[in-house]
């Protein structure tokens, strides 16, 4: 009998001092994927009561989904502030306004990001800002300013044929630009740099059938026609992975990439040596601008340990933790709680901030099918590529697919 | 002139069967090939050398043996609960007259013709309510309830088997469930090796039902795993992605040598030949 | 107790794991999914009963017929595709049957489906890449000039089909079995009336073997009207959804969009276009198809 209890304290004890797992899903691989983990651990050793673990998620997208139909979502979801107002419409991510986090350290626009109808329902974490980015070295092999990236579509037209290399049979062996690199591409960002919009602010229209849609997507239409939609569609057969040597951009099959500052930290990894130019995507009406992501953490509905996943947040917050996982060149801190360090790692960093401060910087539209927008979009982009919908066409069944799933939803 | 012919269809399928290996030959060669070799056109036809370091490096790359030994768990525990339960309600649907058998095996061939797709929803939500998702239980559970086809094909088995076989053991008194096993389950090596093996096979292959129900990453199986190992990356390694790809085929390679006679066998059973 | 009253509890007790599960696993979702399609069903959050509003919606919804259209080019060109395929072989291997190789023909035939779809699929994926896939690189050895197959939105279904002929292993086996099963007598009969081999095969061969074609037919189409592992995994429904198939609209629905109800209705819709496809076949081939005694 005393043996029973001394077994049964014990394990009251052990149960007592046992810490509850906090579950974390990433979308993150490689290198990036390390840095989390590292501060996970860091987490784990600062204190007694939560063991996290961080799980890189391919398609987290769908798994997540999945995960929250079956009633067993993680306690933690990176997510992509683009996801905010589709997921929180779906009922799946909780409420965070009582995070005991310092949210006056995070630059303004960052704050505003993460709130949707009034509440915050999100973490941020890193801020990225995209453009066009080249190899300072091919410009100047090319005769072109490495420091001065083209300042105008017209421009970015010439550069990219000035880059173009042809083998002898005339397939491509380098493409000046690739303004739709295949799953890695934003078309909606161009949109906007034709000064269009993707939803009328006042009315809550969606206005992807606008003339400046329709001149947009001619107009990239029109540019990948002069370098022949058949080379092109080769060409693109042979781009490799993104983290690795074989990048297309890191290898040199294109010249001019537009992509999110994260690209640097792929240069670091495979091309140190390399020099790059940032620049932004040059709009049509001269105006300076550039789309910007911010990637979030969130709780999702049905997460079994929110406190836990609310002590992780805490300890992400603190500025030293936090720029870690900023792997490209912004913080999302205002400057006066970054640490120096932080600049004096990234080269690129005080030119961007510099472009930042002349352009004008656009998020996505928060908009509760946002989901359904990028996927029709994502088709449309195929079919016009591929002809079978003309720009006009293409557009307006985005718009109509979309507005009979708005008046489904009600 | 018959010569000839004999010769043509001699030729033709050589043909075909050279066309129907070549993937797998692909496969083997790429996996034991340096990107370089093949990620370029026109690729070599064969690797300028052996680089066996691409099936360790591919064992890293995903975890592979997790996955295969949540394969084969997944798949052990579907073959033995089909060939068990099957084994089972064939005897009842062969060996034991009572009325509404022949209603209940009726309904039970409709079931065959019923698509995944339309019962997937509700099965769904009916493994959320016992609380079984994100185990592998929705994977195997309903095996041990026995397999429509499984039953179909013991049940044709069994009626072959003469009932005066069985009426001496009943006369000294045996229960049914004691000829079952003292009698029928012997006799029925043959057919039971088929069910298994067909059971094994499609359990091995089975990428849908992962895809729905299993959610941790690290309970993949892998054909689910090979898929998701190209996004994985943001791109694909071809020459590892091949040496998993290998691997995977490896244990249906083992099959096809040991087996492949019984699986034959087994589908011309089913079909209604004499075999 | 009667005799009759204890077999009949014996039977029941044997087939009792297959009663349980065919409620459970059978029946019971059949019957659900239907009440499902008839509501606004997201699992995380409440329900409403909608009545047919879904299939409405279905109705209107161009993704689900573009879907509908791409599983019946699949169905209509892949399935007599396959089948032919799968009957050639088996006539090829028929006729030289008793040669000691037959074995070995018959097993490289039937081998590629016991391998994972998935596992084709990357391999197909590599091969057919329009830059360093081993094809492009055949065919313009050839001189000719080959589509990026896969990339293409013209090219992409007929990828799959293509694809998808590695897998006629089942159907080849019974047809074989069933030209074995064809009386030698019939066929010396007609060689002695003079009939050439062309003929024989057309007017006796076949006719003789037709329930089994038709039976082939029909487990090829309702296997085929499901296709969902080889689009999903190779293009993801691409190019521009020409591989988007009924399936991939159900599974979409209601594990991406969280939308089960509307999932459902597409899910009945499809089942009853497979029963009525089913009936249809089976009744106009009624007259054509020759049950031997």
């Amino acid at each position: 009998m005393r043996k029973l209890l001394i077994l049964l304290m014990t394990f009251l004890v052990v149960l007592a001092f046992s810490r509850s797992v906090v579950e974390i899903w990433v979308t993150w691989t490689g290198d990036e994927y390390r840095i989390i983990e590292d501060l996970v651990k860091k987490f784990n050793q600062s204190q007694e009561e939560y063991t996290a673990k961080v799980i890189s998620v391919s398609n987290l997208a769908v798994k997540f989904t999945t995960a929250l139909a079956a009633g067993n979502p993680p306690d933690l979801v990176h997510a992509n502030d683009q996801y905010i107002a589709p997921i929180v419409a779906m009922g799946g991510f909780m409420s965070l306004d009582d995070m005991n986090v310092n949210l006056e350290q995070f630059q303004d626009f960052v704050v505003e990001s993460v709130k949707y109808n009034g509440h915050i329902y999100a973490f941020p974490i890193k801020v990225s800002i995209f453009g066009i980015w080249w190899n300072k070295d091919v410009f100047k092999k090319a005769g072109l300013d490495p420091d001065k990236g083209p300042q105008s579509l017209e421009e970015l037209v010439e550069y990219s044929k000035k880059l173009t290399k042809y083998d002898e049979e005339g397939n491509l062996v380098r493409w000046g630009f690739d303004p739709l690199v295949p799953q890695w591409n934003w078309p909606y960002v161009w949109v906007y740099h034709f000064g269009g919009k993707l939803i009328d602010p006042e009315t809550g229209n969606i206005t992807i059938d606008s003339p400046e849609a329709v001149k947009t997507f001619k107009w990239v239409l029109d540019y990948l026609k002069n370098f022949g939609m058949e080379k092109v569609e080769k060409f693109r057969g042979g781009y490799g992975p993104y983290w690795s040597a074989s990048n297309p951009f890191v290898s040199g099959k294109l010249a001019i990439f537009y992509d999110g500052d994260w690209v640097t930290h792929v240069f670091r990894l495979y091309a140190p040596d390399a020099e790059l130019g940032f620049a932004p995507l040059p709009s049509i009406d001269g105006k300076k601008r550039c789309y910007v992501e911010v990637d979030v953490f969130s709780i999702p509905v049905g997460a079994k340990n929110v406190e836990g996943a609310k002590k992780f947040l805490e300890f992400l917050s603190k500025p030293e933790n936090l720029i870690k996982l900023s792997g490209g060149q912004l913080s999302p801190l205002k400057e006066e709680y970054t640490p120096s360090s932080f600049f004096k790692k990234r080269r690129y960093s005080r030119k961007i901030m510099e472009v930042l401060k002349e352009s004008e910087m656009f998020f996505c539209p928060k908009f509760p099918l946002w989901h359904l927008y990028l996927e029709e979009m994502d088709n449309a982009v195929e079919e016009m590529q591929a002809g079978t919908m003309s720009v006009e066409e293409a557009l307006k069944t985005i718009k109509r697919n979309l507005e009979r799933r708005m008046r489904k939803g009600k | 002139m018959r010569g000839m012919r004999r010769l043509t269809v001699i030729s033709l399928l050589i043909l075909g069967a050279l066309i129907f290996l070549f993937p797998f030959y692909w496969m083997v060669m790429v996996s034991l090939g340096k990107p370089e070799d093949f990620m370029k056109a026109p690729p070599r036809l064969f690797p300028s050398s052996l680089n066996l370091q691409n099936y360790t490096e591919a064992l890293r790359y995903i975890p592979f043996f997790r996955y295969f030994f949540n394969t084969l768990w997944i798949t052990c525990m579907v073959t033995l609960g089909s060939v068990v339960s099957s084994s089972l309600v064939a005897y009842g649907f062969s060996k034991i007259k009572w009325p509404g058998r022949e209603v209940l095996f009726l309904i039970t061939l409709g079931t065959m013709m019923l698509p995944p797709a339309v019962t997937v929803i509700p099965l769904y939500m009916e493994f959320k309510a016992f609380g079984w998702l994100g185990s592998f239980k929705p994977l195997w559970v309903p095996a041990w309830f026995g397999s429509a086809w499984a039953i179909f094909l013991l049940r044709q088995f069994y009626r072959s088997i003469p009932d005066e076989l069985l009426d001496s053991a009943k006369i000294d008194g045996a229960g049914h469930f004691q000829i079952w096993k003292t009698i029928i389950l012997p006799m029925s090596r043959a057919p039971l090796a088929v069910v298994a093996l067909f059971q094994f096979v499609w359990s091995w292959k089975n990428f849908f039902g992962p895809l729905i129900f299993l959610r941790d990453q690290n309970m993949y199986t892998l054909s689910l795993g090979l898929a998701f190992f190209q996004s994985r990356h943001g791109g694909t390694e071809w020459h590892l992605l091949m040496a998993a790809a290998t691997l995977t085929t490896i244990p249906t390679i083992i099959i096809f040598f040991l087996a492949s006679r019984y699986l034959i066998e087994g589908i011309k059973i089913t079909s209604g030949f004499k075999g | 107790m009667s005799r009759k009253r204890k077999e009949l509890i014996a039977g029941l007790i044997f087939v009792s794991p297959w009663l349980l599960g065919l409620l459970l696993f059978h029946v019971y979702p059949f019957i659900t999914s239907f009440y499902y399609s008839l509501t606004d069903f997201n699992p995380i959050k409440p329900s409403e009963f909608v009545g047919f509003e879904n299939y409405r919606w279905l109705l209107e919804d161009n993704l689900f017929w573009k879907s509908l259209g791409n599983t019946l080019y699949f169905v209509g060109i892949g399935v007599p595709l396959s089948q032919l395929t799968a009957l050639l072989i088996a006539t090829g291997l028929y006729s030289v049957r008793r040669s000691r190789v037959m074995r070995t023909f018959r097993g490289i035939f039937f081998f590629p489906i016991l391998v994972p779809e998935v596992v084709m699929v990357l391999v197909w994926l590599l091969m057919l890449n329009s830059e360093f896939g081993i094809l492009n690189s055949f065919l313009k050895f050839l001189g000719i000039n080959p589509p990026s197959w896969f990339l293409s939105v013209t090219w992409a279904k007929p990828t799959i089909i293509f694809l998808r002929l590695w897998f006629i292993g089942t159907s080849m086996v019974i047809y074989l079995s069933s030209l074995n099963e064809v009386p030698e007598e019939v066929i010396e009969a007609a060689i002695i009336d003079g009939a050439s081999p062309l003929k024989r095969f057309f007017k006796i061969t076949i006719p003789m073997i037709s329930p089994v074609i038709l039976f082939n037919f029909i487990m090829d189409t309702i296997g085929t009207f499901q296709i969902f592992t080889e689009p999903f995994v190779m293009t993801e429904g691409g190019p521009a959804r020409s591989t988007y198939t009924l399936t991939m609209f159900i599974y979409t629905n209601a594990f991406q969009h969280l939308d089960m109800g509307y999932a459902s209705a597409a899910a009945w819709m499809t089942f009853s276009l497979i029963f009525v496809t089913t009936v249809v076949v089976l009744a106009v081939t009624s007259r054509h198809v020759f049950y031997r005694g």
